[in-house]
């Protein structure tokens, strides 16, 4: 009986604790402890991070990595040319900036990543380690090489959260192909992406990228266009729908990344 | 709660700040619930809770709430049934998963339901064994 009323007072202390937590986090007096506990555990959870990342890039083929990285790059140059090819065909001269000038990156190390099978399955969003005293706002796009990775979805004063595009909550218009065929992506569960809304009149096929298109908002959020956002691995087109769809492989592995960076639009 | 279970626990705190969807911490604090009955389980689960909420950049305080509301409700149904056996740990794992998975919007959740009730089954087996090895010494 004792033991009993032992569990019961400990759980009823620490309840009202918590809870006073909870409303005090919705105020600034809960900052500053926070601020304290994210400093001294920042640096452990980088280290810790990419010292799992070395474990499995050793185990797994790194050969199979190098030929990864290098066919990115190759795809990279080939969105370069396609870009060209279609600004000059347009003749818009006023048009041709289709990436904003006045980009600032900000580059971040990814500090958390969980993941259901890590270093296997794609994480379900990235905690990185910048926040509001580095200018990073909620909204902002975030990238790698000229890959689209996610948006910030949550800003501490040292910590972001990043909501990956792969992200079942995740919806942006896009462009497929050399022919710029548009489409909303929304994020499927296994790490996937589907683009949706494609007329059925266009012609998707497997391989062609995808490119973001303009979603920039107007407070300045939002992905910049021109960003990679993956390849088309297959395309369902059923005669009676209204639209076609298409799923996409994002070109980076959200797993294994250790570095991103933040464009300020 | 012994120098092992704190270990124990801070490792599964790494474990689900940096790595793993899968709620480790919820899962090596309700075994060590069963197993020893200890009501400081529910001070860790409060500080697991902060820190995880900071990490995660959550509500404070949300996974602390959560965490505890669960511990007690296996607590009360302690009495009620047999607690020590491995179908008990395993079913209420995987409900509890659940639950925390649809709160927080995770993806996958049956599947993740079912990976964290084998890993608290084989949790709890070992534990389980290691106890009861060191309460046999003891007589």
């Amino acid at each position: 009986m004792k033991k009993k009323d032992n569990f019961l007072s400990v759980f009823i202390v620490f309840l009202i604790l918590a809870l006073i937590f909870y409303l005090l986090s919705k105020t600034s007096i809960s900052k500053m402890p926070s601020f304290i506990l994210t400093s001294v555990f920042i640096s452990i959870q980088s280290a810790s991070r990419n010292a799992s990342i070395k474990i499995f890039s050793m185990t797994f083929d790194s050969a199979k990595e190098d030929l990864k990285e290098e066919n990115a790059g190759l795809i990279k140059k080939n969105l370069e040319l396609q870009k060209i090819t279609r600004q000059n065909k347009s003749l818009m001269d006023q048009f041709e900036t289709t990436n904003p000038k006045s980009q600032n990156l900000i580059s971040a190390e990814v500090v958390g990543a969980p993941s259901f099978m890590p270093g296997i399955s794609n994480p379900e969003f990235l905690i990185i380690n910048q926040g509001k005293e580095a200018k990073i706002a909620v909204g902002d796009a975030v990238v790698y090489k000229n890959n689209l990775i996610g948006k910030v979805s949550k800003v501490s004063n040292q910590l972001s959260r990043i909501s990956l595009i792969s992200n079942i909550e995740s919806s942006f218009t896009v462009r497929i192909g050399e022919s710029g065929i548009l489409g909303i992506v929304k994020g499927l569960s296994n790490g996937n992406i589907l683009v949706d809304n494609i007329l059925l009149s266009e012609d998707v096929k497997v391989g062609d990228l995808v490119i973001s298109g303009e979603n920039v908002e107007e407070d300045r959020s939002g992905f910049a266009p021109g960003l990679v956002a993956g390849k088309v691995v297959s395309v369902e087109k059923v005669p009676s729908a209204l639209f076609q769809k298409a799923e996409i492989k994002p070109l980076v592995d959200f797993s294994k990344l250790t570095m991103v960076f933040i464009l300020k639009n | 709660m012994n120098l092992k279970d704190i270990a124990l626990i801070l490792f599964a705190f790494f474990i689900q700040a940096v790595f793993s969807s899968l709620p480790f911490g919820l899962i090596v604090l309700f075994v060590l619930l069963v197993i020893k009955k200890d009501p400081y389980i529910f001070v860790a689960a409060f500080i697991f809770g902060i820190l995880l909420d900071i990490f995660l950049l959550r509500i404070i305080g949300s996974t602390a709430v959560f965490y505890m509301a669960f511990l007690f409700f296996v607590n009360l149904y302690e009495k009620k049934i047999e607690s020590e056996n491995v179908f008990f740990v395993v079913v209420f794992t995987f409900l509890g998963s659940l639950l925390y998975f649809s709160l927080f919007n995770f993806q996958l959740i049956i599947v993740q339901s079912i990976f964290s009730a084998i890993f608290a089954g084989v949790l709890f087996k070992l534990l389980n064994q290691k106890t009861k090895k060191r309460r046999g010494y003891l007589r």
